[in-house]
């Protein structure tokens, strides 16, 4: 199954998705420090602050989550390039756990 | 007999559309087979049924021997096939699409996928993108990816769409190579006549989805030898005569004063009257 991802990776876009990991990650960590040391220093003082501050966070981890999935699963069926996947001798089901495994995988590193 | 391709009346169905409907399908070992039909007979649809692409209605492939279901697909590793258009990865390089190709096999030959693209003529390409490629050399990639891997049986659907008629010669003679010296056995399809009978051993003939007929060239040539024979004075103006007047196309000239009529449609007696 490793292998199977690993192979699902060397399919992708491999620059665009980190890079745009690496903006993810910019704006997600700057962002925080940013509201509370700058725009006002009530922010980092109460828990309901944060949770308002998290909110947004969440958003732009669900977008990021999307993108991959868009990349790893939408993007093979447009192109047709999943035929080709499933002309191969490996069951389909192994082949999407792969592909869920993989996208999940990246996600998390992420967060 | 030995068969590589069983299918045991095959039938499509797809939306209450009947789209191939009980083919008995043989394939033996070593051979050329050729399908012939019209856009939409459903030559493609079989195709895709063989390479494990989509799954039957009703009825079974079986692949050397063994039956291709959905959780047992061992015998598409022993299969290379190009269908209907080639799909590459195309952000990648050529090479990366090839070793992706490999590595899904469990293909470990480094030299194969430099010696599979001397075989098609296509060199120095390896780190170009697969998008920067022109149709006829996506083809040849294609014809690469399906034969790396040395299979017994490949599957090629419409191979020389998009090529140029010396790509089409190459093709051509590559495929008669590889049957000769691997002896790998292919499955052609096309729906040009001409194409097909100079590389097929056998013909298959679907229509609206049905397998009309199964033939051997040798068949149709031993069909075609019954032939009136003419001796004119002047070749010529009795061709013009036989062409325009009778609507005789199929005939050909032998020595000077011969000719030899195979369309036998007309009664010989209609032909001496004029």
């Amino acid at each position: 199954m490793v292998k199977l991802m690993e192979l699902e990776w060397r399919k992708l876009r491999r620059k665009l998705i980190l890079s745009e990991m690496i903006i993810y990650w910019g704006v997600l960590m700057f962002l925080p420090m940013f509201f509370i040391k700058m725009v006002s220093a009530e922010f980092g003082q109460s828990y309901s602050t944060i949770i308002q501050l998290m909110m947004p966070m969440q958003l732009g981890f669900v977008l990021f989550g999307a993108s991959l999935i868009n990349q790893v699963v939408i993007d093979e069926y447009k192109n047709k390039t999943i035929s080709l996947s499933f002309g191969y001798p490996i069951s389909r089901k192994k082949l999407v756990m792969a592909k869920a495994l993989l996208s999940h995988f990246l996600f998390s590193f992420v967060r | 007999m030995d068969y590589v391709v069983k299918t045991n009346s095959l039938t499509k169905k797809i939306k209450g559309k009947l789209l191939v409907s009980n083919v008995n399908l043989h394939i033996k070992k070593g051979e050329i087979y050729g399908f012939l039909g019209q856009n939409g007979a459903g030559k493609t649809t079989i195709m895709k049924m063989l390479t494990g692409i989509l799954s039957p209605t009703t009825g079974e492939v079986e692949l050397f021997g063994q039956k291709l279901t959905k959780t047992e697909k061992s015998g598409l590793k022993r299969i290379g096939s190009i269908i209907e258009y080639p799909i590459f990865f195309e952000h990648l390089t050529a090479m990366e699409n090839l070793q992706l190709h490999c590595e899904y096999l469990g293909f470990y030959d480094k030299k194969a996928i430099t010696q599979a693209l001397e075989m098609v003529h296509l060199t120095g390409i390896e780190d170009k993108i697969v998008s920067d490629f022109s149709l006829g050399m996506k083809q040849r990639l294609g014809i690469v990816r399906a034969i790396i891997t040395k299979p017994e049986l490949i599957i090629l659907d419409e191979p020389t769409n998009g090529l140029d008629p010396i790509g089409i010669k190459d093709i051509r003679d590559l495929i008669r190579m590889l049957n000769r010296e691997y002896g790998i056995t292919f499955l052609l399809s096309s729906h040009i006549l001409g194409e097909i009978e100079q590389v097929a051993d056998r013909i298959g003939v679907i229509k609206d989805g049905k397998l009309v007929n199964e033939v051997t060239l040798a068949d149709i040539s031993k069909q075609r030898t019954d032939y009136i024979e003419i001796v004119t004075k002047d070749v010529e103006k009795s061709i013009y005569l036989l062409e325009y007047e009778l609507q005789i196309s199929n005939m050909k000239i032998v020595q000077d004063n011969r000719i030899r009529i195979y369309d036998l449609t007309l009664p010989q007696s209609e032909i001496s009257k004029n």
